[in-house]
């Protein structure tokens, strides 16, 4: 113990002896550390979290409908989840629904769409969240439709809505145009079961109705699926055991509704594997994985160039552990002792670490989605992230610590002693050793970095099957104030009118939904005559678009027509499908004039275009299928307006327009059809962006690492230098002879480090848009740019040994 | 005494060495260093080795030391066989049993002076006490007690190979090993460290000093000349 204080007292001692040494062994590990921090704080925020504010999360399960095509994640309809929570309660304490729903609250002069949720009024006892002001909902708030006109606001809600306001509970405010008494706050650390997005307000699963009055039907059908489920497991109940439990109601559901049930179960998924959603897993995993794995290859750049500082460091002290050993020290108390310096040094760095990362986390946490959704990723530092940060600095101080103390403990003890500088083959071997580990690991790094631009690049320019630029688009939603389904109709007729009049307007249409704006919907399809194989999926996604929507998304038609103001309510239901769709059914035969049963209806197909991306972009050719809205009503809108001019300068006549129709209709989601593609390309600008920035850092370390090797080989050998340039060695011949040995060093390590990005090149296919792994660009720029950086890191040494005086040279020890 | 044929210190001798041989081996040249080196030294004896530069004093002080391995031969030290024990064992007789006092002093520069005299103890995991009390006792032989909390770049030459004997008594060792003690020190210095030294002695240190210097070989009890690696010639002073 006393030894160990000493070796403390020795380790602080070293630390603070010489600052420029010490800041840049901090500073070099701090980046990678602090780097490494923040990544696994992304991690645990999406990945290993629980739920924040539920009491016991362990005990969370998410209940998803399954179906034999393979779909595993379905949503649920409402009738379903009463025979789940009324059915399974041997299994469950409880089982709420839930679901997103776009909300109108009149807190101010004008109302404010906002994103809330509609809850069954067990959802908050089934989570265990309690209220900060006032109440949550009351049991017998589940029974009685229409009947209970109240709202719970969230944390986030009372700010941005009511300011904080503490009189909040009891007032009376217009959703959706009619009067909800809000009742409650919840807890500020309460953020539902999907914690990445704040509800704004919470609302009664009864009052959908008057919620949503256009969507009849929700408490009836059972193909109506759009909730999600959440249970709670009974202590002692096994997710296994609950499993079986619902398999066997689905059983029971089958005999009772055998055309709802055919070839579908339920899945149960604990909530801990389902993080935001489950379908979303395995892209959250790997995308996580391969992340955490570049800022791991840079902290150990980062290690490597720190280990050669110190290597260089333990030549200088070889003087100082041939002492030690001379009297007496074993070589173990030795390498504790200079562990020990190591973890000093690390530590320090891990503090200094933490700042890099609370820095990084700054930046990420003010990451926001284009969308109308208040997206909070609420990375932290918590107790679990400082408990990685610390065993991360532990593990960095014994990757860079312990080659160079086994090096200094193994001095030459006599010429040591002696003062003599060592022959110091080994290390030199292992310093050569390092610069190609770090060359290696720098090739991995940026050639992993390189790949992640050209996939950002490749899904930018993507043929998504429509036209995005000279583009604008807003969302609106008449009904939900107020507007029946007659005012609605109008009220789209007459805006349409009012911006084709506009000049410069190309063309403007309507859809419920824009392609690659993450929600999808799908619906049951049956052809007839066609014969679905076993499994085979006939549930497809669909949309409903007004007339001039096609012309206005620049989707060209490849056959028959699109949609017309005489496609109305009383005429013959159409759709227009696209390539993908007539190719499945109607392979080598006109598509145009056949039918489709959907949506409870034989529709018949008037029109095909090409097929494009709807839900991502890394997706297969999908087919997908429009129906007119005057014959699938929607009164959620989005309208996209093609103009020939920057779209943005046509937003104040956008909003002007409506406002003529209705000053009080809220207009979100004002964007431009490039900005609203900014969700599908998140991902790829994410990983782009911050794997370049990765890939830079990796660089600028791998640059001043070989830059330190050289300069110190250098040093090391002024005397040779000054013999051979004694006897006639020129200039030009010097610099030749270093480079010569530098850069074979680098080329081992580069021809090391392409097999090694070779192979990481295969383990992110998955993840890269297209599966483009094998970019012949990135595999050639990549080693031409690190060797062109690693020969100008060895030229700057070798240009300078080749100006040492022999004389001094000479005399140098 | 000493020769090149076999020690008559068998009795009562504190060292023993018997036809001890160093070859070092580089790419394609052999060096012998030491061939059939024969030596005893008695406890209580101050020897001196001398001889000109390459005579292979050093190796010969290395392998006493056990900082160096006999390439053949056999060396006992106060009755124990250590010609061929492990690093680690080498390590405790060097910690327990013998005291180094260098050239160049070898003091570590980031060590007060006090911690460096306690560092051979601290090696030993003597008990912080004793550490103390010894120190004290070290210093104080060698009249430095009031220099005990600084560094040795803020002492003189003489006074830092003080500090070195100090250092190497502490531990109270069976022999003291001194390598040229008086090679960086001016003759004023180096006298006084060679009083030092002989002030042990009479207090009943063994010791084995190389030194080329004559002026210094006077102060030990026998010199033993070294020449070409072998030993040339062995005289009482």
């Amino acid at each position: 113990m006393s030894s160990l204080r000493n070796d403390v007292r020795f380790g602080l001692r070293m630390f603070v002896k010489n600052p420029f040494f010490t800041a840049m062994v901090v500073g070099t590990l701090a980046i990678g550390i602090g780097l490494n921090t923040a990544v696994f704080s992304a991690i645990d925020a999406i990945l290993l979290r629980p739920l924040p504010g539920v009491e016991r999360p362990a005990e969370i399960v998410q209940l998803y409908r399954s179906y034999s095509s393979g779909m595993k994640f379905g949503s649920n309809s409402v009738p379903h989840y009463f025979d789940v929570r009324d059915r399974s309660t041997d299994v469950f304490t409880g089982a709420a629904l839930w679901s997103f729903e776009n909300l109108s609250v009149g807190a101010s002069e004008r109302p404010q769409r906002v994103f809330g949720q509609m809850v069954s009024a067990n959802y908050f006892s089934v989570l265990g969240a309690r209220a900060a002001l006032g109440r949550t909902f009351l049991p017998e708030e589940d029974t009685g439709r229409g009947a209970h006109a109240v709202a719970v606001l969230s944390d986030a809600g009372w700010h941005t809505l009511f300011g904080g306001d503490s009189t909040v509970v009891g007032r009376t405010v217009p959703v959706n145009g009619r009067s909800v008494v809000i009742v409650g706050v919840t807890r500020p650390e309460f953020r539902g079961v999907m914690p990445m997005v704040d509800p704004v307000l919470f609302m009664p699963l009864m009052q959908y109705d008057q919620v949503r009055p256009g969507r009849r039907a929700v408490f009836e059908r059972r193909g109506n699926n759009s909730h999600s489920i959440v249970a709670r497991l009974r202590p002692g109940v096994t997710p296994r055991r609950a499993q079986a439990r619902l398999t066997a109601l689905v059983e029971q559901l089958k005999t009772e509704y055998p055309d709802d049930y055919r070839d579908t179960g339920i899945n149960l998924v604990r909530q801990s594997d389902a993080g935001t959603h489950p379908i979303m897993r395995s892209a959250e995993v790997g995308l996580s994985a391969v992340i955490m794995a570049v800022v791991a290859v840079l902290l150990l750049i980062a290690c490597v160039n720190v280990a050669n500082l110190f290597l260089a460091r333990a030549r200088d002290r070889a003087r100082e552990m041939a002492v030690r050993l001379s009297l007496g020290a074993q070589r173990h108390a030795l390498l504790r002792q200079l562990l020990v310096e190591s973890l000093i040094f690390a530590l320090a760095a891990g503090v200094v670490g933490l700042l890099v990362a609370a820095w990084a986390i700054s930046l990420a946490n003010q990451i926001t989605l284009p969308m109308d959704i208040d997206f909070r990723p609420d990375l932290r530092l918590n107790p679990s992230v400082l408990a990685f940060t610390l065993l991360v600095t532990v593990v960095t101080a014994l990757i860079f610590g312990v080659a160079p103390a086994w090096q200094a403990t193994r001095p030459d003890l006599v010429p040591a002693l002696k003062g003599e500088a060592p022959a110091g083959q080994s290390r030199s071997r292992m310093r050569s050793g390092l610069v190609v580990a770090q060359m290696a690991l720098s090739i991995i790094l940026l050639v992993c970095a390189g790949l992640f631009l050209v996939n950002l690049k490749s899904a930018t320019t993507a043929n998504k099957g429509f036209i995005s630029e000279h583009r604008l688009t807003a969302s609106l939603d008449p009904g939900l104030q107020g507007y029946t389904r007659a005012q609605s109709e109008e009220f789209y007729r007459r805006l349409g009118e009012r911006l084709r009049a506009n000049p410069g307007v190309e063309a403007v249409g309507m859809v419920d939904q824009l392609p690659l704006g993450l929600g999808e919907n799908d619906r049951g399809v049956q052809i007839p005559g066609y014969v679905p194989a076993p499994n085979e999926n006939m549930s497809l996604f669909t949309g409903d678009a007004m007339p001039g929507y096609f012309d206005a998304m620049g989707m060209p038609i490849i056959a028959g027509r699109t949609f017309t103001a005489q496609d109305d309510s009383a005429a013959v239901p159409v759709l227009v499908i696209n390539q993908a769709f007539a190719d499945r059914f109607w392979r080598g035969q006109p598509a145009v004039g056949k039918i489709v049963h959907t949506a409870g209806k034989d529709r018949t197909v008037i029109g095909v275009v090409p097929t494009g991306k709807y839900f991502r972009l890394g997706e297969d050719p999908s087919p997908f299928m429009w129906m007119a809205v005057a014959q699938h009503w929607n009164s959620g809108l989005t309208v996209v307006v093609h103009v020939k001019a920057d779209p943005t300068a046509f937003i104040p006549t956008l909003r002007a327009e409506v406002r003529a129709l209705d000053a009080n209709m809220p207009l979100t989601s004002v964007k431009t059809l490039d900005q609203h593609l900014g969700i599908a390309l998140l991902p790829a600008r994410l990983a782009g962006t911050v794997l370049g920035v990765f890939g830079l850092i990796g660089l600028l370390l791998a640059s001043v690492g070989v830059y330190g090797v050289m300069s110190y080989s250098v040093t090391q050998r002024t005397r040779e230098i000054g013999i051979r340039m004694a006897i006639g060695a020129s200039q030009s011949q010097v610099v030749t002879l270093i480079m010569r040995q530098g850069l074979t060093l680098v080329l081992i390590g580069v021809a090391i480090g392409m097999a090694g990005a070779f192979g990481a090149s295969r383990l992110l296919k998955s993840v890269l848009y297209g599966g483009q792994s094998l970019d012949p660009l990135t595999f050639s720029l990549v080693p031409l740019l690190l060797v062109g950086v690693a020969a100008l890191a060895t030229w700057i040494p070798s240009k300078r040994a080749a100006q040492v005086d022999p004389m001094h040279a000479l005399r140098y020890d | 005494m000493d020769s090149n044929g076999p020690g008559n210190g068998q009795n009562g001798a504190l060292i023993t060495l018997s036809g001890i041989k160093k070859v070092f081996f580089t790419d394609e040249v052999e060096t012998h260093a030491l061939s059939d080196v024969h030596l005893d030294v008695k406890k209580g004896e101050y020897v001196a080795i001398s001889g000109p530069s390459g005579c292979g004093k050093t190796t010969l002080l290395s392998i006493l030391g056990l900082l160096d391995t006999p390439t053949d031969g056999e060396y006992v030290l106060d009755g124990e066989q250590v010609a061929r024990l492990s690093p680690m064992a080498r390590a405790r007789v060097r910690n327990r049993q013998i005291g180094f006092i260098f050239q160049a002093f070898n003091l570590i520069g980031d060590l007060t002076v006090a911690e460096n005299i306690e560092l051979p103890l601290t090696y030993r995991e003597m008990a912080a006490n004793e550490r103390r009390d010894r120190v004290a006792r070290a210093l104080e032989r060698v009249g430095m007690s009031h220099r005990a909390k600084h560094f040795p770049a803020q002492l003189s030459g003489g006074q830092q190979q003080r500090v070195a004997v100090a250092r190497a008594v502490a531990g109270d060792p069976a022999i003291l090993l001194a390598d040229e003690p008086t090679g960086n020190l001016d003759s004023k210095n180096g006298e006084a460290v060679m009083e030092l030294l002989s002030e042990l002695h009479q207090h009943g240190a063994t010791i084995c000093m190389v030194t080329h210097d004559s002026r210094y070989a006077h102060y030990a009890d026998r010199e033993v000349s070294l020449f070409d690696g072998r030993v040339a010639d062995a005289a009482v002073v």
